[in-house]
């Protein structure tokens, strides 16, 4: 059962194309990612969706019912965007309650104390949201798209305005939420990899207002269609060449080999492709190390664990490629 | 002296000059003979003070709504010469107020346009009656409500408007119950500004000259000029000029920021 479908949606800002023959189905109860830069058409969509701006052309449905030309307030659809918005004159309760004007007093004050519960916000009700912290406002203006119990609910970037530690709670508490809510369809608008991953089902790629790929979320990172792709999502290395006899050969070929850094590794001269090491940068837990290879104007970049034994800055050096789990993809 | 005393006595030399000084003489001259009895005790006072509060409070009230409306429709929506149309009401505000009444004349007088248009009398005594006077300050003083509350919503997260829509609520009560609480101290400026100018409004009452509409500065003018009864004219004039006070103390405790 498709709960959002969007079918050849074209949407211009002036003379600008925002979004360009844009489908998309999102079944009920599943949660798919709009990943993309910024700029890609990727809010565009989640705006046409909820019914902020009219579409030029296309067709947009929510349950099988056509709401291309219905304002938004008759869709009812969940909103949580990147700035919260919520009304700063009422307290986190009133905001809750905001969406619940047509059911009796008893019942609203009984699902603001749900909803509420739900984001771990209780203690708060009676606060403004100028009281709270960003994680907090952002916790409540959830409850709040979530009061009327929509079977619909599109998140813009909800943890772009939070800073790194919180946003990876919010993750934790997004992933709770969409356990709980197995019957809700999610639209989560992302330019970041990371919560795609962690969130969604399926993962659609956009860039320049047009969809790229779209597939279930691990197909989508271990097989990646396209080199845009396959860079975007998980930041993979893309070596000119192809794989011949289950062996890279570089430097042949129309396509890329794509391999992410995690996966290759470093070592002295004359066990892998020729390279030179260009940088190495600490990251903690790992060392990323970029090299240019020889053969091919290409630069890879490897997370290894240590530099024992490994060559240094401007040394010659080796990458080994791993045997199994590339894939190639065309060039653009 | 301190420095900063020396930099106040020239602004305050000024005011005590050319304000506090005459201000004096009127209040002296108010208090000769028994003015002020004669004053409070003819009806004449009390219908121009009447008439002045109730024409105040309509054009104000009218500049409100009219002002509010115009104000949404140019911020929120837009359309192709909103920005035109902004800067023709703000040349409305450097106009002087009589050429609205003058204005009037020619679109409602009895050889106006409008009986022209029409081809017979059917504007009727318009132009001589208080809802004249009451339109033309409402077409003249509207700027001056629509200004701080345009100002106030071109700052308006759009995110607000659209997520109080997705939550089911209709325009008018996104407007009423997310837009208005935020609007409230513009509005509220822009109101009482208006309050206090079309109280000692002049210029507009005096051209039109509707013959039942005798405000507070009318009755000064007719008192001082008309008939030379000069303590009866600054009797008047102090109430006039406590009325004005008052009413920006008012403003200025509710919307002055505590200064």
């Amino acid at each position: 059962m498709t709960a959002i479908g969007l079918s050849d949606v074209t949407v211009h800002y002036g003379r600008t194309e925002a979004l360009s023959r844009f489908s998309l189905d999102v079944a009920v109860g599943e949660t798919v990612a709009l990943l993309g830069p910024s700029g890609s058409g990727k809010s565009t969509a989640l705006k046409a969706v909820a019914g902020f701006l009219r579409p030029t052309s296309g067709t947009i449905r929510l349950d099988g019912r056509d709401v291309t030309a219905l304002p938004p307030h008759r869709r009812g659809v969940g909103v949580v965007v990147q700035q919260y918005a919520l009304f700063p004159h009422m307290k986190v309760a009133e905001n809750v309650a905001f969406g619940l004007a047509g059911i009796p007093r008893a019942q609203r004050k009984e699902r603001v104390a749900e909803v509420l519960a739900m984001v771990g916000m209780s203690a708060y009700a009676a606060r403004r949201p100028r009281e709270l912290s960003g994680g907090q406002q952002q916790r409540v203006a959830i409850a709040r798209a979530l009061a009327n119990r929509p079977r619909v609910l599109l998140l813009d970037e909800p943890l772009s305005a939070l800073d790194a530690a919180l946003r990876a709670d919010m993750l934790g508490e997004l992933q709770r939420l969409k356990r709980e809510l197995p019957e809700t369809a999610i639209l989560y608008v992302t330019h970041d990899q990371g919560e795609a991953l962690a969130l969604a089902d399926r993962i659609a790629v956009m860039k320049d207002a047009r969809l790229v790929d779209e597939a279930a979320t691990a197909e989508l990172y271990h097989r990646p269609p396209s080199a845009f792709t396959a860079s975007f999502l998980g930041a993979a290395n893309l070596i000119p060449g192809s794989i011949v006899d289950g062996r890279v050969a570089v430097g042949d070929g129309a396509g890329y080999v794509c391999v992410r850094p995690h996966a290759v590794g470093v070592a002295a001269p004359g066990s892998g492709l020729a390279a030179t090491v260009t940088g190495v940068q600490w990251r903690g837990a790992t060392y990323r190390v970029t090299l240019a290879l020889s053969d091919v104007e290409a630069e890879v970049r490897a997370d290894v664990a240590s530099l024992d034994g490994l060559p240094g800055v401007g040394e010659p050096a080796s990458v080994v490629l791993p045997a199994t789990g590339l894939t190639v993809v065309p060039r653009d | 002296m301190t420095r900063r005393a020396w930099w106040l006595a020239p602004p305050l030399l000024l005011v005590a000059g050319f304000f506090l000084y005459p201000l004096y003489f009127v209040v002296r001259e108010s208090l000769t003979g028994d003015a002020w009895s004669r004053v409070a005790s003819s009806g004449r006072f009390l219908d121009a003070l009447g008439t002045t509060v109730m024409v105040s409070l309509a054009a104000t009230a009218g500049c409100v709504v009219l002002g509010t409306f115009l104000a949404l429709v140019l911020a929120f929506t837009p359309f192709p010469g909103a920005g035109l149309v902004t800067r023709l009401v703000d040349t409305l505000l450097a106009f002087p107020s009589f050429l609205i009444a003058l204005a009037f004349t020619f679109l409602y007088g009895s050889a106006g346009i409008v009986n022209a248009a029409a081809g017979r009398e059917v504007m009727g005594g318009f132009l001589y009656s208080p809802w004249c006077v009451i339109a033309a300050e409402i077409t003249f003083y509207t700027p001056f409500v629509m200004r701080p509350l345009l100002a106030s919503f071109k700052h308006f997260p759009r995110e607000q408007l659209d997520v109080a829509a997705s939550l089911g609520a209709r325009p008018w009560r996104v407007f009423r119950r997310v837009v208005l609480p935020e609007a409230w101290p513009a509005l509220g400026a822009g109101a009482s500004l208006t309050l206090l100018l079309t109280l000692n409004e002049f210029g507009i009452v005096l051209f039109i000259g509707a013959k039942d509409v005798e405000t507070l500065p009318m009755l000064v003018h007719s008192f001082g000029v008309v008939t030379f009864d000069l303590p009866a004219a600054c009797v008047v004039a102090v109430i006039e000029v406590a009325l004005s006070l008052s009413l920006y103390a008012v403003y200025r405790r509710a919307f002055g920021g505590g200064r």
